[in-house]
């Protein structure tokens, strides 16, 4: 697929883009009982229709002849493949992605597990640009790593990720690990998505859960922090030297200070994580992707820019769209805002180096 | 005197105008500056103990043959006998060489650094 004439902005790179950040909705609930075991059906159908968040969704989005943003393939190719050139788009399961927001372990379980066979069924044909992400729900780790092995299986789904945090501690937290160990096995990248604020699982913000959807947006940032930090702090790298983390929607303007504090922390604390071997800062470059959306670098932020470099944004940042999320600008506005030289891997070499594309294998 | 110097202590003293930690581990004696290269703070008031390691995340190792000593200000440790810091081993802290004579008493060369024992 050549890149359209008709993109804005990255004039220094015309190649095709890969998308990280995509979502797909099912058309109307109805589309995902088939694969949801009949017990849960009635569970499903009550929680459908308040566990999206439709207001920050594109209008346009949403096709004519009815179903939400985000459910019809055909406008995704129209509205964001064809104009800005992506040939990979990487999509996770839309609002269902907070399904196992639910304090139900099975239901959550069940959910996930639909979710994906059905992500797998509707949108990632052989021919198509789609790849997926595999959902699981963390209550039980052991059965969200047999989740991941076994939807792990079909070549199209490209990582894990998770939004909800079920067990009330950091990601990295050792609770977590059998997800990890899978997700290494099997050679998929985990995606922690900023958000998670539905059902009872604790809130991703320090000091309690916002009160509105202003805070949530803001603060969700700091669920991004947490998985960044934690990650490296409980030794998550260590124990599995090939695992990347993605981090989703949590913007990246904060990485040059968070790091800087990591580092300077861990000069003084080395003795607490004898396990850490590195500079926490090191272990980012190494181990750790972030989307750029939100970016969060204004016009004029030139020294946004200028810190982003020396934290190895060149090599850690790639982009997303988060279509179909209404978000502030356009998707493709950062590749404006950085560096040329940096357009390719942003763009795409990144994502080509870290996902784990069919050809790649396992 | 070596009696001056308690077994796992350390013990402030002024040789040719510099602070420095002398400090008595098992039946071996190590000297450094006084003062943090970090920010300068005072390492003799620091925190004395076996080296700490890991092999895993959770697992914690002693390693008795390597005192180390942590700063009281912001926690960086080092290697008594290399003088590394722990999270950087370009990152040092002055060591002498310190040796005990035959009639007791602790002898200081600040003209020179301690050489490792592997090198020595």
């Amino acid at each position: 697929m050549s890149a359209a004439a008709s993109r804005p902005a990255a004039a220094e790179y015309d190649g095709p883009i890969v998308d990280c950040d995509v979502h797909a909705e099912p058309s109307s609930p109805d589309e995902i009982l088939p694969y949801l075991p009949s017990e849960w059906s009635l569970d499903y159908l009550r929680q459908a229709g308040r566990t999206g968040p439709a207001k920050l969704m594109r209008p346009d989005a949403a096709p004519e002849s009815g179903g939400p943003a985000g459910s019809a393939p055909e406008l995704v190719h129209t509205q964001l493949l064809e104009p800005l050139g992506i040939d990979r788009a990487v999509l996770s399961p839309g609002t269902l992605v907070y399904a196992p927001s639910s304090p139900n372990p099975y239901y959550a379980a069940a959910m996930a597990r639909a979710a994906n066979d059905w992500l797998i069924d509707r949108w990632l044909g052989d021919e198509t640009p789609f790849y997926g992400s595999i959902l699981v729900a963390n209550h039980l780790p052991e059965v969200a790593a047999a989740e991941i092995r076994r939807a792990g299986q079909h070549p199209r789904m490209v990582c894990v990720v998770m939004a909800d945090n079920a067990l009330g501690h950091p990601w990295g937290h050792a609770l977590f690990h059998p997800i990890y160990e899978a997700a290494a096995e099997l050679g998929l990248p985990v995606a922690i998505q900023a958000g998670g604020f539905g059902g009872v699982n604790p809130s991703p913000t320090g000091g309690g859960p916002p009160s509105l959807d202003l805070e949530q947006g803001t603060l969700a940032v700091q669920g991004a922090m947490n998985a960044l930090v934690t990650f490296i702090t409980e030794g998550v790298f260590d124990h599995y030297p090939s695992l990347k983390l993605i981090l989703l929607e949590g913007g990246v303007a904060w990485l040059p200070g968070l790091l800087w504090r990591f580092d300077a922390s861990f000069k003084g604390a080395r003795r607490e994580v004898p396990w850490v071997k590195r500079l926490p800062s090191e272990y980012f470059r190494d181990h750790v992707r972030i989307t750029t959306q939100p970016p969060e670098i204004p016009p004029g932020y030139e020294h946004i820019v200028e810190l982003l470099a020396e934290v190895g944004a060149q090599e850690t940042l790639m982009f997303a769209s988060d279509y179909p999320h209404r978000s502030e600008g356009e998707p493709l506005d950062i590749a404006a805002r950085i560096p040329a030289a940096w357009l390719p891997n942003v763009l795409r070499g990144n994502a080509l180096a870290t996902f784990r594309w069919p050809e790649r294998g396992n | 005197m070596l009696d001056d110097f308690q077994p796992g202590a350390m013990a402030l003293r002024e040789v040719d105008g510099r602070a420095v930690a002398i400090v008595r581990w098992g039946d071996d004696l190590y000297a450094v500056s006084n003062s943090c290269p970090h920010m300068g703070g005072p390492l003799c008031q620091g925190h004395l103990g076996p080296r700490i390691g890991s092999a895993r995340a959770g697992s914690i190792e002693l390693d008795p043959t390597r005192p180390t000593l942590s700063c009281s200000w912001h926690g960086w440790e080092f290697d008594l006998a290399t003088g590394s810091a722990l999270w950087d081993d370009e990152y040092s802290v002055r060591t002498y060489p310190v040796e005990v004579a035959a009639d007791g008493r602790v002898l200081l060369d600040t003209r020179r650094r301690r050489r490792a024992k592997a090198e020595a």
